[in-house]
């Protein structure tokens, strides 16, 4: 980087040119005091002879690039003057290039933040989903069944591990308020698989979950928070979920979830093969592994499908369908907003380009009316670069003001853009303005500066020409047309992909769950009795409401679940 | 005294290096040895030497140290780099295509049917 060095030790090379001039005319003096020339006049002389120091220096500095720093900043100097000059033109142009720039910032900060960055978890592209596959039966990726899950660990040995897990709802009771929460059961190892331990307390130990042994619960952070006051001596208390006790043996880290965010606590449970249960099974479960070191995706891909062909060959009326396939985690949680928000990033950058051609525009439409003061500098002596440098100056000065204030301008939409973060990630995952996305910003910004930086110098030339030939100079139209359809049909389509018809009204339509566990064999006739008493109470409280409801539909929960729940048939009360 | 020729800038790069390919010299001697050698024709002016000079540092084509002189104080000598001697030797062959090439017209047009 000698350039740089050069601008760094500036003051030392001036002394250096000085002391070389005066060098030569000290010289030049002294062949003329050989000559026999009188001190005096032979400075005179020389001085004459050698003519304007200064100035030689000048262009001596110019020649090595010392006066690149100086001469920026006078063009800078001079291009903010000629902004302010002209507000009414100067706003125009930064409201357009920030609404641009902000958009694009803030969509990227979205999809940096889903896409790009890893996920929470230590080394999560060692993670991955087991599925099982059914195309045949119509189901291309289906839950797994406990069989399948137990054969599959015991024949895996690309995996370190498999956990396999599933969601319940608990009823939180026997405190003052009685909650319902979402929470998962899972394998014992399930948080040695994802790589983190709760930060309080331990993790499940593989002993627990056996049946007879499934009294544990490990709570999420915000759970501890919100119903446990942040309390440490929450370890070894127990509490009663669905009426049954369990031991809070840890809680997670802040900022951990998994699979979702709103899962609040973990308990454990094991399977063991059955023969006699393989006929009975039901598939239910969800299967995460980390892969061995070493070990790639299709490897355990190849595994897997062998694996599922043996089991298919040993139980053909179970598994004679089945196969299985192994879907990384990161793909897993963003499958689906992927295209989505490429899409709208391809948009807002279509839209950058539309408000670029609309400044550029502006300038040329400015820059007729500034040849007069282009013609000037030309005869001042100034150089075309010097000129073609002096209006990228202008054009970086605008796009610059405008990538600020588009970055304000995304600071104040992201929490407008959680609704585009997929279910399993919100939460665990914020976009927001960190270096990344700045540096974002800034290209964009500087590229845009240069696109129509240098517009006013196509447009006055080409102007030029087309004046000669007699037509006329106008700035590509066309072009831009095609640009602002596109972005139209690219935020239709983003539209349409969110909007999916669900096949009912589902405007002021509100939705509850609720759930009385059978802990004890309370008799049938006092549930009924409860879910009659609840629907009146609702009845009458949203009547008193106002005539704003209709109709209550009850309906079971979905079948197969474990427990001993009746069903209630599903009944229209009006 | 002989009237002084102006040079163009891309033949006072070419001098120069030809200069200093004879050893290391300092901006001073270059113009005395510049008008010694084509017998007073050539004379440059500091006003051009000095940014040639230094673009053609900047280029690479030559390097510079200070030393001391003979004069006693430190004086700044350029010498030729690698980089310049190959830009002489080309630029040498491109002046000579030129000039040949020109006295090829300027004789051609003594002559002939115009």
């Amino acid at each position: 980087m000698i350039w740089w060095r050069r601008l760094w030790r500036r003051e030392e090379l001036d002394r250096r040119l000085d002391a070389e001039l005066r060098d030569h005319l000290e010289r030049l003096v002294a062949a003329h005091l050989a000559a026999g020339t009188p001190e005096a006049e032979a400075r005179r002389q020389a001085q004459i002879e050698f003519g304007g120091l200064e100035q030689i220096k000048e262009i001596s500095r110019d020649a090595r690039g010392l006066n690149v720093v100086d001469d920026l900043a006078r063009d800078a100097r001079y291009a903010l003057r000629s902004l302010a000059r002209n507000p009414g033109f100067a706003c125009i142009a930064i409201l357009t290039l920030a609404l641009g720039i902000g958009a694009n910032t803030a969509i990227f900060s979205l999809v940096d933040a889903v896409l790009i960055r890893p996920l929470p978890f230590p080394n999560s592209d060692r993670i991955a989903m087991v599925w099982e596959e059914a195309a045949r039966l119509g189901y291309p990726k289906t839950d797994v069944s406990p069989a399948n899950y137990v054969d599959w660990t015991h024949q895996s040995e690309v995996f370190e591990d498999l956990a396999a897990y599933f969601g319940n709802a608990f009823n939180f009771t026997g405190q003052s308020r009685p909650e319902r929460l979402d929470g998962v059961q899972a394998t014992p190892n399930l948080f040695s698989v994802l790589g983190v331990q709760p930060f309080l307390g331990r993790s499940f130990l593989p002993s627990e979950g056996i049946r007879g042994n499934s009294g544990f619960a490990i709570l999420s952070h915000a759970l501890w928070q919100r119903r446990f006051g942040s309390d440490a001596g929450v370890i070894g208390r127990s509490i009663l979920l669905n009426g049954q006790p369990h031991v809070v043996v840890g809680v997670m880290p802040q900022g951990f979830q998994f699979p979702r965010e709103d899962t609040q606590l973990w308990t454990p449970v094991a399977f063991q093969t059955d023969a006699r249960a393989r006929g009975s099974d039901v598939h239910f479960l969800r299967v995460v592994g980390r892969l061995k070191a070493g070990r790639s995706w299709a490897e355990a891909q190849t595994e897997f499908q062998t694996i599922a062909a043996r089991l298919a060959a040993a139980y053909p009326a179970t598994n004679g369908s089945y196969g299985a396939i192994v879907v990384p985690l990161h793909e897993e949680f963003v499958r689906d907003a992927s295209t989505s928000l490429w899409l709208l990033q391809a948009a807002a950058l279509l839209l950058l380009l539309v408000a670029c051609g609309n400044v550029a525009g502006l300038l040329i439409t400015r820059g007729v009316g500034r040849r007069q003061e282009i013609g000037f500098r030309s005869a001042l002596g100034a150089s075309r670069r010097q000129i073609v440098r002096q209006l990228l100056i202008e054009g970086l000065a605008l796009s610059a003001m405008g990538g600020i204030a588009g970055v304000l301008v995304a600071a104040v939409t992201f929490q407008s853009l959680d609704a585009l973060i997929p279910p399993a990630l919100r939460g665990a995952v914020a976009p927001g303005l960190d270096w990344r996305i700045l540096a974002f910003a800034l290209t964009v910004s500087l590229l845009s500066g240069v696109l129509f930086g240098l517009a006013p110098l196509r447009g006055v030339s080409s102007l030029e020409l087309t004046r000669r030939l007699g037509g006329r100079g106008v700035p590509q139209l066309r072009d831009r047309s095609r640009a602002v359809a596109s972005t139209g049909l690219l935020v239709r389509t983003i539209i349409n992909l969110e909007k999916v018809d669900p096949g009912f009204r589902s405007e002021n339509v509100l939705t509850a769950r609720l759930e009385v566990s059978s802990a004890g064999d309370s008799a049938l006739e006092d549930r009924k009795r409860f879910y009659r008493e609840v629907i009146e109470r609702v009845r009458h409280g949203v009547h008193a409401c106002g005539p704003v409801s209709r109709d209550l539909v009850l309906q079971s929960p979905r079948p197969g679940d474990s427990g001993g729940r009746e069903s209630v048939q599903p009944r229209l009360c009006s | 005294m002989p009237p002084k020729s102006d040079l163009p800038q891309g033949t006072l790069d070419l001098l120069i290096l030809r200069i200093v390919a004879l050893g290391p010299v300092h901006g001073y001697a270059i113009a005395q040895r510049l008008q010694q050698i084509s017998r007073d024709v050539l004379q440059v002016q500091q006003g051009s030497l000095y940014p040639a000079l230094h673009r053609l540092e900047n280029r690479g084509y030559l390097a510079a140290s200070w030393r001391p002189s003979d004069t006693g104080r430190e004086a700044k000598f350029y010498r030729l780099t690698p980089k310049g001697r190959a830009q002489l030797k080309e630029e040498t062959a491109n002046w000579a295509r030129l000039t040949e090439a020109i006295q090829l017209v300027l004789r051609a047009a003594g002559g002939g049917v115009l």
